[in-house]
């Protein structure tokens, strides 16, 4: 359980948890969550997105109790109620999830760049460079990949506006009749959208870095609020903007918007925007590499520049195995699924057990 | 050291910059436009329109044409007339003749949504007579397919066409209750072409037109936003033109019988052109009557016109679905023939001009 506390040169503001846990949030998923969203939910869809919102927020509290009590990250909450081999196993599976969660995020973005603008690039080599310029900024410590998540979320802010290009082929009244599916659809809706959201529960694994910890509690709520505010308005605009049979056809929905973009410079938008989308997956995958070695030096006490290069090697070569449509759907849909259950199931389980822990520690 | 380090993370850098297929814009021919004549069943024409760019800055068009059953084979056909690869990123319009049109079209549609470089701006159109004559046509130096979409563009911005491209053809297909509508094109003679009216579509296949007449009406039930320019009849041989400058229209169920829609529809205007002596506001008042008759007459034939045919591009069945908890679109659908839909116009004449 012991580890030595974090020396306060290498820790963050508390207001820098804000991008650290929207930029892990906003990902891949939002470029095509609409489709799967509206599978479910139909045009109530953007029900569901509040709904997973607020459910979110009860997570973060969640997440917030587990580290006030055990005063440290996911591991020492493990070894708290798990003790020192069990505790290790749970934690190790985490380096697994976030490994998974890499692959998904560069495999797909990856997927994108080979249906939109270059067919015949290789997968591997795209990999390679992104990993590389990864490793080189996880290299740097922690306080380098806040400030890769600070810029990853701020820069691309500006992508929002190009949305307004689609008012004047929308069509807002395609959202009536409001409530027109079921509790339980509307319900379905919002667990799928775990793969569009998860990413906060970084904040179990930055604790011991952020300095004043409580103070960072509002930002990293205020995180999840913003994010479900933009998945909500985009979600608005892409309903009026697609019809729903359309929308089923479109895999990229907000990709697909862009095509209506054009400006005197520039006649179609996309390749800027998915261009730009390096920036918002960079934070993604930096912070997921960062954390993964983490485990990896607190568990087995390996060098963290060792483990980042291992850990990047894996996620390299595991990229290029996924090579179809659907085998990368197939990614797509376990990691919602695992994510879904560590996100919500795992995690409120964690906070009963830790509390229990330390009834019993009391007495 | 420092230095081996900056190389070694630059390295695949370079390694990556030969790993896709380049498209030097000089070294590829951009198709601009494309049509498709049926020649008899199962069998089509495709013609391909590229722009050769000259010295003195004037456009070349150039057309392949290939004969096929599939729509893709007639593009790599195409290919293998052409001295440099034919890509598809710059097509602006597509041109289905009327025949064909009837036939279907949403399976030649499909590959223009499914290949991402293919804007959703591009214009889809129907043309009456050969589609491949109309490519060929001579229609100034800035090339053909800028002049079909500059002529398209502004008449849908100003003038009588309703807002039209591949988006809204697409949202509206795929919209649960809406039949798509496109404009007609027609070569007059070798060097001019006109828009002549609007085809009209039941599911994909083309089933009515509307005269190019008729399309300002059309347009007020169509775009919900409209303006336009359209002329009436008065009392003694006068005759005046009004420009619609914005117009909206929206549809009312009536609540005790919900069979009964009544679509209002607002007009504000100004008079641009009389032919009498004096426009005192007593005529006004006279033209904004005739304005209102005429356009809830000619709209009421159109909407009736439609019901007989099975056909709904104003999107009646989508206001009822909106309206609708639980809605059956195949119950609407055998009722739509029966629905009593009613016009209601209210026109405002805003101004009249410079002079009385």
């Amino acid at each position: 359980m012991a580890s030595q506390p974090v020396p306060e040169r290498l820790q963050i503001s508390p207001f820098l948890v804000f991008y650290l846990v929207m930029s892990m949030q906003v990902g891949i998923g939002v470029l095509g969550f609409q489709r799967i969203l509206a599978n479910y939910a139909g045009y109530d869809g953007w029900i569901s997105i509040i709904i997973a919102g607020f459910v979110i927020h009860g997570v973060m509290w969640a997440i917030y109790k587990i580290a006030e009590t055990v005063d440290g990250d996911i591991v020492t909450a493990h070894e708290y109620f798990a003790g020192r081999f069990l505790g290790r196993i749970l934690s190790s599976v985490f380096i697994l999830y976030f490994m998974l969660y890499m692959l998904t995020v560069l495999r797909t973005y990856i997927e994108v760049i080979q249906t939109w603008i270059f067919p015949e690039m290789g997968t591997f080599w795209f990999a390679l460079g992104f990993i590389t310029l990864c490793i080189y900024i996880v290299a740097g410590g922690f306080r380098t990949v806040a400030g890769i998540a600070f810029f990853g979320l701020v820069l691309p802010t500006y992508l929002v506006l190009t949305l307004g290009f689609t008012f004047k082929f929308s069509d807002f009244t395609s959202l009536l009749p409001v409530w027109d599916h079921s509790i339980k659809d509307i319900v379905m809706g919002s667990y799928a959208m775990t793969l569009t959201y998860i990413g906060f529960e970084i904040v179990l694994f930055i604790y011991p870095f952020i300095k004043n910890p409580r103070q960072s509690k509002k930002w990293a709520h205020l995180a999840i609020l913003s994010t479900t505010l933009l998945y909500v308005v985009l979600a608005i605009i892409t309903f009026g903007y697609f019809s729903e049979g359309q929308l089923q056809k479109n895999i990229w929905a907000t990709l697909s918007i862009w095509q209506i973009t054009r400006f005197p410079f520039v006649e179609r938008f996309e390749y800027i925007g998915i261009a730009n989308w390096n920036l918002i997956i960079l934070p993604n995958i930096c912070i997921s590499l960062w954390a993964a070695s983490r485990i990896l030096k607190r568990l087995f006490h390996v060098q963290q520049r060792k483990g980042i290069l291992f850990i990047a090697g894996i996620i390299v070569i595991l990229c290029s195995l996924f090579q179809t449509r659907a085998s990368i759907n197939i990614l797509n849909d376990y990691t919602g699924k695992i994510g879904f259950f560590i996100n919500f199931i795992y995690l409120p389980m964690l906070l009963v057990a830790v509390k229990i822990a330390k009834k019993v520690k009391k007495q | 050291m420092k230095i081996v380090r900056v190389f070694l993370f630059c390295a695949p850098l370079l390694l990556l910059a030969g790993c896709v297929e380049s498209e030097i814009i000089d070294d590829v021919n951009i198709i601009v436009g494309a049509g498709f004549d049926k020649i008899e069943e199962d069998r089509f024409i495709g013609t391909y329109l590229v722009q050769d760019y000259l010295p003195d800055q004037s456009i070349k068009d150039i057309t392949y044409i290939s004969e096929s059953t599939l729509r893709r084979s007639v593009l790599s056909d195409a290919q293998k007339q052409s001295s440099e690869p034919l890509v598809t990123g710059g097509i602006r319009i597509v041109v289905f003749e009327e025949k064909f049109a009837e036939n279907g079209i949403i399976d030649f549609i499909d590959a223009f949504q499914r290949d991402a470089t293919v804007g959703s701006r591009i214009f889809l159109t129907t043309s009456r007579g050969s589609a491949q004559e109309l490519l060929k046509g001579e229609y100034g130096s800035r090339g053909n397919s800028n002049y079909l979409y500059n002529l398209l563009s502004h008449n849908i911005n100003d003038r009588d066409i309703p807002e039209s491209n591949l988006h809204l053809f697409l949202h509206d297909f795929y919209q649960e209750g809406k039949d798509v509508y496109l404009p007609q094109l027609h070569k007059k003679s070798p060097n001019q072409v006109e828009i002549s009216g609007m085809t009209i579509f039941k599911d994909d296949s083309a089933v009515d037109f509307i005269e190019k007449d008729d399309m300002f009406y059309f347009k007020l039930l169509v775009d919900k936003y409209s303006s336009g320019y359209f002329n009436v009849d008065l009392s003694k041989d006068n005759e005046a033109s009004v420009h619609s400058i914005r117009s909206k229209h929206h549809f009312k169920i009536n609540d005790s019988d919900r069979d009964k829609l009544t679509i209002h529809i607002n007009v504000k205007g100004i008079v641009k052109e009389f032919t009498g002596d004096k426009l005192t506001e007593q005529i006004v008042k006279e033209i904004e009557n005739a304005v209102q008759r005429k356009i809830e007459d000619e709209c009421s034939q159109l909407v009736q016109r439609f019901q007989e045919k099975g056909s709904d591009p104003i999107g009646i069945g989508k206001y009822y679905r909106t309206q609708t908890r639980g809605f059956d679109l195949k119950k609407f659908k055998d009722n739509y023939a029966n629905l009593d839909i009613r016009i209601e116009a209210d026109v405002t004449i805003e101004e009249t001009g410079v002079i009385d």
